[in-house]
């Protein structure tokens, strides 16, 4: 049975969590929490296209897994740019070394929790890990991102997506109240974008 | 005369190209969307808004669905709505432990229906697997809302209707169906 395990394990890639850090104080159950949150990534420049795949895979993983509020997934340059009307809270992921070779890609992330109002760090976690790009447990997941985010997603998708699991899952859960719960379902039916600009051109065109 | 009939085929078919027509993106994930994080959330009531229950019980009465009274079908269609809260919800809660990605794709139009794709990413004993899930949706009461759904090319509601349904409506027509179903019924209840 360990045999089996080890060896799925084996194949699907392997990640670490590092040092992890929650501010003195700091309670995500309370009501005051963040919850609210934009989940932004950076990537190094020669990288760039990783930057919005790792962003939609964390927020992806956050909206399912926890309880955040998540309205939004991005590019950051800094986490400051993810504080918006409505957002308490920025998740950033920051993509520190990236080693490849052929399909293996190892990746270390840094992803931390700020408030906006005063720019608090309130929790910050560092993982490692490593995957194959072609993970043939993970094609449809990859080819969806590559359609939907970046064809970057064909190189990190994978491996980003088995090494953020492992620092997200520490991230310390909100609690919402019947009301949060009913803006978090109502969230991930609004409209995407280009979605809206396409209403408009037709309506343009009606007119 | 003549003008009235082809205008009345030509509305007749624009109706037909309407209704064949798949929702945008956004409307044809919603009811699938909303399902999910209202099962996760113990939010029943809004689940059961986004089922197609009428369709459902007339997609597996198949043929007999038109001999049932209007009796019949009220008492079919609630009979699986407390079937699908008793059995179907918390069977999903269940599941969601092991849910680790959900994306969607466009609705499309494949035959007669709107299929929803949907990748569904989960782990079990530290392995990570991916299933291809359709949502086969229509439109119910002016809404959207899902009545099927179809994995590696199986329909759940052909495959219920085939080993559950047929048997019951052979043996005994509508009344041994209502029969079934309300006996299962009781017994969720009771738990």
């Amino acid at each position: 049975m360990k045999f089996v395990a080890l060896l799925a394990l084996a194949l699907t890639g392997c990640s670490s969590l590092g040092h992890t850090y929650v501010a003195p104080g700091y309670l995500s159950t309370s009501a005051d929490a963040v919850k609210r949150i934009t989940v932004g990534a950076w990537a190094p420049a020669d990288q760039a296209g990783a930057a919005p795949v790792i962003a939609r895979i964390a927020a992806d993983f956050v909206k399912l897994r926890k309880n955040y509020i998540v309205p939004e997934s991005v590019a950051l340059k800094g986490w400051e740019e993810g504080c918006k009307e409505n957002r308490e809270g920025v998740l950033a992921v920051r993509v520190l070394k990236t080693a490849v070779e052929k399909e293996e890609v190892e990746l270390t992330v840094a992803v931390e929790l700020f408030r906006c109002k005063d720019g608090a760090l309130l929790w910050r976690a560092e993982g490692k890990g490593d995957g194959k790009s072609n993970d043939e447990n993970l094609k449809e997941m990859v080819s969806n991102y590559a359609r939907d985010v970046d064809p970057a997603a064909t190189q990190f998708a994978a491996p980003a997506f088995v090494v953020l699991q492992d620092v997200l899952n520490a991230l310390p859960d909100v609690v919402l109240s019947d009301a949060e719960v009913e803006e978090k379902i109502e969230l991930g039916l609004v409209k995407p974008v280009y979605e809206r600009v396409r209403i408009l051109s037709a309506s343009l065109l009606v007119i | 005369m003549k003008s009235a009939s082809f205008a009345f085929v030509l509305s007749l078919a624009l109706t037909s190209v309407a209704n064949a027509q798949a929702p945008s993106t956004a409307e044809g994930q919603k009811p699938i969307k909303t399902l999910i994080n209202a099962i996760r959330y113990s939010k029943d009531d809004l689940a059961t808004k986004q089922v197609g229950y009428d369709v459902m019980v007339e997609k597996l009465m198949d043929t007999s669905w038109k001999d049932a009274s209007d009796a019949d079908k009220k008492e079919l269609i609630s009979g699986m709505e407390k079937l699908i809260r008793g059995i179907s919800f918390p069977a999903g809660r269940d599941i969601f432990k092991y849910l680790d990605n959900v994306l969607y794709d466009a609705p499309r139009l494949d035959k007669d229906q709107v299929k929803v794709k949907s990748t569904v990413v989960i782990h079990r004993d530290l392995k990570k697997s991916e299933i291809v899930i359709d949502w086969v949706i229509a439109k119910s009461g002016g809404q959207w809302k899902v009545y099927d759904t179809v994995m590696q090319g199986e329909s759940t509601l052909a495959g219920i209707r085939d080993e559950q349904i047929k048997p019951l409506l052979k043996e005994g027509g509508v009344a041994a169906v209502k029969k079934a179903m309300n006996e299962k019924v009781a017994e969720i209840s009771k738990k």
